[in-house]
């Protein structure tokens, strides 16, 4: 069986890094990008994705423009969670009304991380 | 900016750093500051930001065993790990800032290096905070801001601001 993949947008390498090694033990394909721009080339070359995990203030592009561009796009029903140090009540909301499944705050742990995909992808059903 | 909401403004930096610091295993003090920028770094990460009621520039110079210690992740490019420490630490003062009802928005990160790196900032107020850690390790942040007219600080809804490591789900 094909093993699930996760497009991972963020234009810091650590923050990459980190995302990659707390899903390190869920056997995913992960597939990086490094600004809203890439995601959306990344997202485009890669349908068959189950989650998109996303950065909000990036260079070229930011999160919620890739957001709102993926989710009107033909792969706009792969699921989105934002993952930001960004704290801001109107941006989640932003965010919310575009279409994105969640918003998790850096630094995040990484079980919660891990929770999380879990449950959108419908791996099992975890409560967060 | 009434001076005691300046002196709010820099604890709310301070605060900021503080935390952030502890929550990648490092204590550090804040043990000074001064309206002098010092001259001689060799690497500084800057932030913009702006809002309407304030602007300017956040920017972070530390010392590299101080920068690897804290990063989370060994083997990083310290370049890359100093601009999202620095993201992070902008980030939870953002946070601070929308608790006392001022809403900034955040430039991404820039890293400007060299042998003898100076900022030359545009604010009448700049302040350089000095950070110790236990070994002695210097951290500095500066705060280069310019309060626009009739900026008052004031008690927020903090109902729905979010902290870190917090999830949302929709």
């Amino acid at each position: 069986m094909a093993k699930k993949k996760i497009i991972v947008v963020d234009d810091s390498r650590t923050a990459r890094e980190q995302i990659i090694a707390a899903l390190a033990g869920g056997d995913y394909q992960i597939v990086e990008a490094i600004d809203g721009n890439d995601g959306l080339v990344k997202i485009k070359d890669n349908t068959d994705a189950s989650l998109v995990i996303c950065d909000v203030n990036m260079p070229n592009k930011t999160g919620l423009e890739m957001l709102t561009e993926h989710r009107a796009s033909p792969a706009g029903h792969i699921p989105t969670v934002m993952l930001t140090a960004e704290v801001q009540p109107e941006l989640l909301q932003q965010a919310k009304r575009a279409g994105a499944k969640g918003w998790i705050v850096k630094p995040f742990k990484p079980e919660l991380l891990m929770a999380t995909v879990r449950k959108l992808i419908g791996d099992v059903a975890v409560s967060t | 900016m009434r001076k005691d909401e300046w002196e709010t403004t820099n604890r709310a930096l301070v605060t900021a750093a503080i935390a952030v610091f502890a929550e990648h295993g490092e204590v550090v003090a804040h043990v000074g500051r001064s309206n002098e920028v010092p001259e001689g770094w060799t690497n500084v990460a800057i932030i913009g930001y702006a809002g309407e009621a304030m602007r300017g520039m956040l920017a972070l110079s530390l010392s590299h065993d101080l920068l690897v210690r804290v990063c989370p992740l060994r083997g990083q490019s310290q370049d890359d790990w100093h601009c999202e420490l620095a993201n992070l630490i902008v980030a939870r003062f953002k946070r601070e800032l929308l608790m006392l009802g001022v809403t900034v928005h955040l430039s991404t990160p820039i890293l400007a290096s060299g042998t003898n790196v100076s900022l030359d900032t545009e604010a009448v107020s700049v302040v350089v905070h000095r950070f110790e850690s236990a070994q002695r390790e210097t951290a500095f942040l500066v705060l280069d801001a310019v309060a626009i007219a009739d900026t008052r600080l004031g008690a927020a809804d903090t109902s729905a601001i979010v902290a870190s490591g917090d999830v949302v789900l929709f």
